[in-house]
């Protein structure tokens, strides 16, 4: 394991001797998935969540065809949960989790015509937790009545309740264009499969795993000029 | 091509299964007949099904419960039910773990295997060591042999019950048949004619056997007396001739109320019922739009991944609020539930519309979420897979309109009368009543 850190390690101080950097700003849309291990309720049904991410991404390309990409990112992992009783729709409830992360991919791209480049890439990513937020509708339990009202709030990750830690795996494809010297356009498409559950862990507790699909436009800057 | 296309869906579905499985250990098998299984079956259904864990000290007690007794149940080796001293080692454990952990106070823990069986609740269970002095042996003693002690019975808990002030305080017997009552005491107490008192006893519906007491009366100087047994007298209200007399009763609200100088509304003993009849009785007091509480349910297993609070709002019939007289409410230790929520809405009335309410007797029983099964709401009551055990718990959390939880610890009252004295109770003296009577005198001629 020691050798295998080092070897990486020296690895990584090699590669600003043969790439070239490039660094920029992406965004775009952020689909949600909660998967649930052992926890499904009848007439509760969940749906995928809608919101935003965005990064600052970077890029290290060791040749014409490999690249290590990383960079910092915001990612809103949502979701939609909403629960009937008869024909009677009890609550809607969207809830989105929102993570600072490291993501590190590598890809393999291929000039594909003149200027744009197609690529795919694999990694995994890291994060935490600093924020979450709810919003939906309710109806009046102890009344019967259906009112619906409405509700949505911020607040801190609860230590008791909520695992600050993510990581997965990253999986991506996309193009690039060269638009000006240096400036190349990027559409991403990528997937995050969460290897971690984003509940903390108990004796006999529900595993929530958060996947996102995400697509984003974004700009690179290349230091050292385009290829 | 192809052979690449299978390689993906294969790794894609190797790293799905990457994901940690559920915690298979705690979910109890189909099948068995063990004390240790039992208890984990019945600690996996609170896990999942109970809502109140964010009202102890910590979320992580629950696992203390595991650590300290999964262990002490393994050592009853003998199957259930097949050795006396182990039955009833492992009934003490259940009813420790009810009485030191459980806060919720419409909790029943029922065990039955054959002709054994013990049901344990904390409010039993609190009243009964503190209004005898009773230990916690002694207690596990009179739950676990079910035993029959007059000093227990003549407790408030369980003697201040509306068909006892029905026949200790005005003298009308409800216990049979069913119909309208009358009596020569409620005849002196209110004027002959001035009131009406409905009893129903083991009416079935639906499977289900309904009892139901309401007398409503105007005393000589104008205060409207309400006493109800509970609020499970919505099914009753199917048509029949009962449901008429019910329903004339409650339609006589808007006129008494219009020329009384007060009014009391006895809650004693009445351990409440159908949230829709709660809203019936309550709808005659006000007008337009009441948030009375906040209630909250589960997202999830998880024990503290609540729903959002949502607002429970009563709205009013009349056109008007009756807040231009004083209400006195009576309660004492078995108010419960609705009855209990009854008491919230009264605070309600009188925080958000000026309604000079004022409640009188003793604390209420701490018993205040909706009981629903877990099917329902996803938390609630509950059932091992073995049918040795049946855990009632309420499936909502509920808290007052400003924000304050009283589950668990019930609601004092502004004034609080005597002690219960069975002996002046059974003979006719009802200090509560007395109390109440004198308190809404007292307001209405300053």
């Amino acid at each position: 394991m020691k050798k295998l850190i080092v070897l990486l390690f020296a690895l990584f101080l090699a590669i600003p001797l043969f790439a070239s950097f490039s660094i920029g700003f992406d965004a775009g849309y952020s689909m949600g998935l909660l998967f649930e291990r052992g926890g499904e309720r009848e007439a509760r049904i969940d749906s995928p969540g809608h919101f935003f991410t965005l990064s600052i991404p970077m890029s290290y390309e060791i040749n014409q065809y490999f690249s290590i990409n990383s960079g910092l990112r915001y990612s809103a992992r949502a979701y939609q949960r909403d629960k009937f009783i008869s024909q009677d729709h009890i609550y809607q409830h969207n809830a989105a989790n929102h993570y600072l992360e490291l993501p590190v991919t590598l890809r393999i791209e291929a000039g594909v015509a003149d200027g744009l480049k197609a690529f795919i890439g694999a990694g995994g990513y890291i994060g935490i937790l600093f924020l979450k937020s709810q919003w939906g509708a309710n109806t009046s339990m102890l009344l019967g009545e259906l009112d619906g009202t409405t509700y949505s709030s911020l607040e801190w990750p609860n230590l008791d309740l909520d695992n600050l830690l993510s990581a997965g795996l990253l999986f991506e494809s996309g193009l690039s264009i060269a638009i000006y010297e240096n400036f190349r356009l990027t559409l991403l498409l990528s997937y995050d499969l969460s290897l971690t559950n984003s509940k903390r862990e108990y004796r006999g507790s529900t595993p929530e795993y958060l996947d996102s699909f995400s697509a984003k436009l974004g700009m690179m800057y290349r230091f050292g000029g385009d290829r | 091509m192809k052979k690449i296309f299978l390689i993906v869906i294969l790794i894609a579905f190797t790293l799905f299964s990457c994901r940690f499985a559920p915690f298979d250990d705690a979910r109890a098998p189909k099948s068995y007949n063990d004390w240790a299984t039992l208890f984990d079956d019945y600690w996996d259904k609170m896990n999942r099904n109970y809502v109140f864990f964010s009202l102890q000290e910590s979320a992580d007690t629950w696992d203390d419960v595991y650590n300290k007794y999964h262990s002490e149940f393994a050592k009853l080796t003998d199957p259930i039910g097949t050795n006396e001293d182990e039955t009833k080692t492992a009934l003490r454990y259940y009813y420790d773990i009810v009485s030191e952990y459980i806060s919720d106070h419409h909790y029943l823990l029922t065990f039955k295997n054959g002709d054994k069986s013990i049901q344990l609740a904390p409010p039993s269970i609190k009243k009964y060591k503190e209004d005898l002095g009773r230990t916690d042996d002694q207690a596990f003693e009179h739950f676990y042999y079910n035993t029959s002690e007059e000093d227990w019975n003549q407790t408030e808990f369980n003697a201040e019950r509306q068909r006892n002030i029905l026949k200790n305080t005005f003298g009308i017997d409800a216990d049979t048949s069913r119909g309208y009552r009358q009596s020569t005491k409620a005849d002196d107490f209110f004027g002959a004619g001035n009131y009406r008192c409905y009893v129903i006893n083991n009416k079935v519906i639906g499977g289900t056997t309904f009892n139901f007491t309401i007398l409503v009366g105007m005393t000589k100087d104008q205060i409207l007396y309400i006493a109800i047994e509970n609020f499970n007298f919505y099914s009753l209200l199917n048509g029949d001739e009962d449901a008429k007399a019910i329903g004339q009763i409650f339609d006589s609200f808007s006129d008494a109320l219009n020329s009384a100088k007060g009014v009391v509304i006895d809650l004693r003993g009445n351990p409440g019922g159908q949230s829709y009849a709660l809203s019936l009785f309550w709808q005659s007091f006000f007008q337009g739009n009441v948030k009375i509480a906040e209630t909250r349910s589960k997202l999830s297993d998880n024990r503290l991944d609540y729903t959002s609070w949502q607002a429970e709002t009563l709205k009013g019939r009349p056109d008007k609020d009756y807040s231009d007289i004083p209400y006195v409410i009576i309660t004492n230790n078995y108010t419960a539930s609705c009855a209990e929520v009854s008491v919230l809405i009264a605070k309600a009335l009188e925080r958000e519309r000026g309604f000079d309410i004022t409640s009188v007797g003793s604390k209420t029983a701490g018993a205040n979420g909706a009981l629903t099964d877990n099917i329902i709401l996803d938390a609630g009551t509950t059932a091992t897979n073995e049918p040795y055990l049946t855990i009632r718990t309420a499936s909502v959390q509920l808290i007052s309109g400003d924000g304050i939880s009283y589950e668990g610890k019930g609601i004092e009252p502004d004034i609080e009368a005597d002690k219960f004295d069975y002996s002046k109770f059974s003979s006719g003296e009802d200090v509560k009543l007395n109390k109440a009577f004198e308190v809404i005198r007292g307001k209405i001629n300053n």
